[in-house]
């Protein structure tokens, strides 16, 4: 080009521009090359061309590097989530490819196009032979393929744990956008395993809002009742109570500690086997349904909760969370609860929407947004019997309070509900309680059937909704404006750190959750052991019937177990990465023989409990002030840990 | 499949080493390996075109889903980096046009550069709006051809990419060059 266009005269022909960027840029072709090079020596004019062309090549690179952002994010997760969108990808190209096979070699379309295709299919095959054995080895190339690319073998040899960790990537990086509130429909039925029978328990749609913790769930039962909560944290253990009603007592405490929620989800899922009584992999086990895959998960026998086995429905292809079912042995029948996902989808979080999440979601304003009037035939006996007890000054025993405190454990309504029972000097025994839902009134009024009719004891349970209503003057709205300061989800806690240095972003996260919901219900259980050491005096205790003494012993061995339970448990995972130098004694705890040495053993037990609780909740929660969290790691954080477990240990060996 | 690959593999990765990439490896870890390699710069030019890092990382990833579909077609390919150049160029180019929301996304941009320092949002608007015009006095085929060139494609690359000849990508980033410079002139 640039020698084509070399005039004949001695007057040099400068280099256009176009010219001397290749010829920087090294692209001319060698003759060109040559020819700008030996011009360039003559010519001042170009030369200086040139300088200014590689000048503005520096200022146009200043200015791209001021418009791209200072670096991309790392490479890691971005990989991670691209090697995951591969297989996925390579799956579904799979299946189509199969198909467009499949179709290519019908014996309608081999014959497509022929004069005998009039005759028929069994003619057309009977006497083309030569397409029958296309036909045939084409098949046989398929199930090869099939073999090959499908490996179903290998399939059945994928373990849970695998399965679990692909499909709660897939919910998370799929189906929880963030910025928007995610509705599932989720159907639920159970099923007698000896009868067949089903049976349809109603329908849940669940809202998840994904700048918060705050979750709203509607739930119509199959009798017509609709009940409406805002959860504003579903971690915290329990609050999901009102919606596992439809399992039996057993499996409805199992499934509120652990804070599941009736629907199909893996994060929950999770969550649902945590509790098993077994480690992660064991009695794990995955089998193929058509195209799904099925992950089983058994429990450990004789599980307090009756559940002996858990399933995870996946697709098996993008391995999105299908179904769940959880199967029970009640008395001497055997159920399957099956959770059926109906539908999924992602809704703006418009201002609408968001208020959904505010609290508190009382079942009267619950039901007037949804606009449907349903009442709550179930409550009416019990909240008669309530409110017309007489009121009659009969002096109460302390064995009476036992039994009441008894009675209301059983029901689970002494960890941290605001139900309190109290005594008064010759007087009667007082339960109040204001509980979230009507369902959990009914419940507690329940438990306490036995001592209703005693007239030494007044029973007072009300719900939310009842004691605002019964509250003179406006409704306190100060309440509805605590959710507003919604924290910033790009936050870390003070231990992310050290967590990502073992796991991904997610599993930091979900263990951090779980920690603090772990350590909060271990803190419960003290909790409830130091009201009931407060309930009694020495006198009441020394007073007490053999019996009732029994009884008060069992209740406080009981909450101890627990409480031992739940801080090994949190022990157990904290320690491979934050305990690392911490010696492993278990300092020694004096014996109890004595209510003296139970009421110091308490005092010990919830004295290390608040401390440790502190320290793991300020290593895993976010924190506006980047606290330091040393003390997770410290050696005094896990002698605090066995001296409180060590402490429990000697309660729940009390005579 | 694998003489197929042997000599544009070689192109991008020098033949040893494409050689040594491939021993032994799935289609699937091929394309995970050379999405390692490439994808830092690629998103670099993605980001150019919508703005937002969040698009470039997903429209990136589409594009290597789409490098291994033509590999298991064992559709021929002669310049790897030029052929991923222009798939990320053109959904970055139908993503842009669909989606009007020019706005938003510098929006989204300051989201993530507004973090730590004092720097007012709109200090930092003003600052990218500038760069904006700066670039505005090109043309988009000149500017295109600018940012490919400064992620270090040859010309015939930048040609494929953007579907036109070697020799007129000389002449774009010639003329690119000479308006650049001159409003650069301007200002100073």
């Amino acid at each position: 080009m640039i020698i084509k266009s070399k005039g004949n005269g001695s007057a040099p022909h400068h280099l256009e521009d176009a010219d001397l960027i290749s010829h920087l840029d090294g692209e001319l072709e060698a003759a060109e090359q040559d020819y700008a090079r030996a011009h360039l020596e003559d010519c001042w004019h170009c030369r200086s061309r040139r300088q200014a062309i590689q000048n503005s090549v520096e200022s146009f690179l200043r200015t791209r590097s001021q418009i791209m952002p200072a670096e991309f994010p790392p490479a890691g997760p971005a990989v991670a989530q691209f090697r995951h969108r591969l297989a996925q990808h390579r799956a579904a190209a799979v299946s189509f490819h199969l198909g467009h096979w499949l179709r290519s070699i019908s014996p309608l379309r081999l014959r497509r196009g022929k004069d005998r295709q009039s005759l028929g299919l069994l003619w057309s095959l009977t006497q083309s032979w030569t397409y029958r054995k296309t036909a045939v080895a084409s098949l046989v190339a398929v199930l090869a393929l099939v073999l090959a690319l499908l490996d179903p073998f290998k399939w059945n040899t994928v373990s849970a744990d695998e399965l679990l960790t692909r499909a709660g990537a897939y919910e998370f990086l799929k189906e929880r956008p963030s910025g928007k509130v995610i509705r599932i429909k989720t159907q639920l039925d159970r099923i007698n395993l000896t009868t067949r029978v089903e049976q349809n328990l109603g329908l849940l749609e669940s809202n998840e809002d994904s700048l918060s913790n705050a979750v709203f769930v509607s739930q119509a039962t199959s009798n017509g009742v609709i009940r409406t909560q805002a959860i504003t944290d579903r971690d915290q253990p329990g609050s999901t109570v009102a919606f596992t009603s439809e399992f039996s007592a057993a499996t409805a405490t199992y499934l509120s500690e652990e804070g599941w929620l009736p629907h199909v989800s893996v994060a929950l899922y999770k969550r649902l086997i945590a509790g098993r009584g077994q480690n992660s992999s064991e009695g794990a086990s995955v089998t193929r349904d058509g195209s799904a895959y099925q992950i089983h998960h058994a429990f450990a026998p004789g599980h307090p909760s009756q559940i002996f086995e858990t399933v995870l429905k996946l697709n098996g292809q993008n391995y999105a969370p299908l179904a769940v079912s959880i199967l029970t042995v009640e008395g001497s029948g055997r159920f399957e609860y099956r959770l059926t996902r109906t539908a999924i989808e992602s809704i703006d979080r418009t201002p609408e929407v968001a208020r959904l999440f505010e609290r508190p979601a009382t079942e009267a304003s619950a039901v007037a947004r949804l606009g449907n009037a349903t009442s709550k035939p179930e409550a009416a006996p019990y909240s008669a019997t309530t409110s017309s007890k007489p009121e009659m000054a009969i002096a109460a025993s302390a064995d009476l309070e036992v039994e009441v405190l008894r009675l209301l454990h059983q029901a689970g309504a002494d960890l941290g509900e605001q139900v309190s029972v109290t005594r008064e000097e010759n007087g009667p025994v007082r339960v109040n309680g204001i509980v979230q839902t009507d369902q959990r009134k009914v419940e507690i009024l329940r438990a306490l059937h036995d001592v209703n009719s005693n007239p030494a004891v007044h029973i007072d349970v009300k719900t939310v909704a009842e004691a605002l209503a019964a509250r003179s003057g406006p409704r306190d709205s100060s309440r509805a404006t605590t959710v507003e300061g919604v924290e910033v989800a790009a936050d870390t806690f003070p231990a992310y750190e050290d967590l990502r240095a073992r796991m991904s972003d997610e599993e930091a996260r979900v263990f951090a959750a779980r920690m603090v919901s772990r350590s909060h219900s271990a803190m419960r259980h003290a909790w409830s052991l130091q009201r009931l050491m407060a309930q009694f005096s020495a006198k009441d205790l020394a007073a007490m019937q053999t019996e009732a003494h029994a009884k008060w012993i069992e209740l406080v061995k009981s909450h101890a177990r627990a409480f031992e339970t739940e801080s090994r448990g949190l022990r157990e995972q904290l320690q491979p990465i934050f305990g690392a130098g911490s010696a492993g004694v278990t300092p020694a705890d004096a014996a109890v023989t004595n209510d003296g040495e139970l009421i110091r053993a308490v005092a010990r037990l919830v004295s290390s409990a608040s401390t440790n609780y502190e320290v793991v909740r300020s290593a895993f929660t976010v924190t506006r002030e980047r606290a330091t969290f040393t003390a997770i790691k410290s050696e005094q954080f896990w002698h605090s840990m066995r001296s409180a477990e060590a402490a429990a240990a000697s309660i729940s060996r009390a005579p | 499949m694998e003489e197929d690959l042997a000599l544009p593999l070689s192109r991008v990765f020098g033949m040893e080493d494409a050689n040594a990439r491939r021993s032994g490896r799935s289609n699937e870890e091929l394309v995970t390996a050379l999405y390692e390699e490439l994808r830092p710069a690629l998103l670099g030019y993605a980001y150019h075109l919508t703005g937002s890092a969040r698009e470039s990382e997903d429209l990136v990833q589409i594009a290597f889903l789409q490098f291994f579909d033509q590999l298991t077609r064992r559709a021929e390919i002669r310049n790897i980096r030029g052929w991923i150049y222009r798939a990320v160029h053109s959904l970055a180019i139908s993503q842009v046009t669909r989606s009007r929301r020019h706005d938003s996304l510098i929006r989204e941009w300051l989201a993530d550069a507004v973090t730590e320092d004092a720097d007012s949002v709109e200090e930092a608007l003003a600052r990218r709006q500038e760069v904006e015009n700066a670039l505005q006095v090109v043309n988009e085929r000149e500017r295109h051809c600018l940012m490919l060139r400064a992620e270090g494609l040859s010309y015939q690359e930048i040609a494929e990419v953007l579907e036109i000849s070697a020799k007129s990508v000389s002449v774009y980033l010639a003329r690119g060059l000479r308006k650049f410079e001159a409003r650069h002139d301007h200002k100073e």
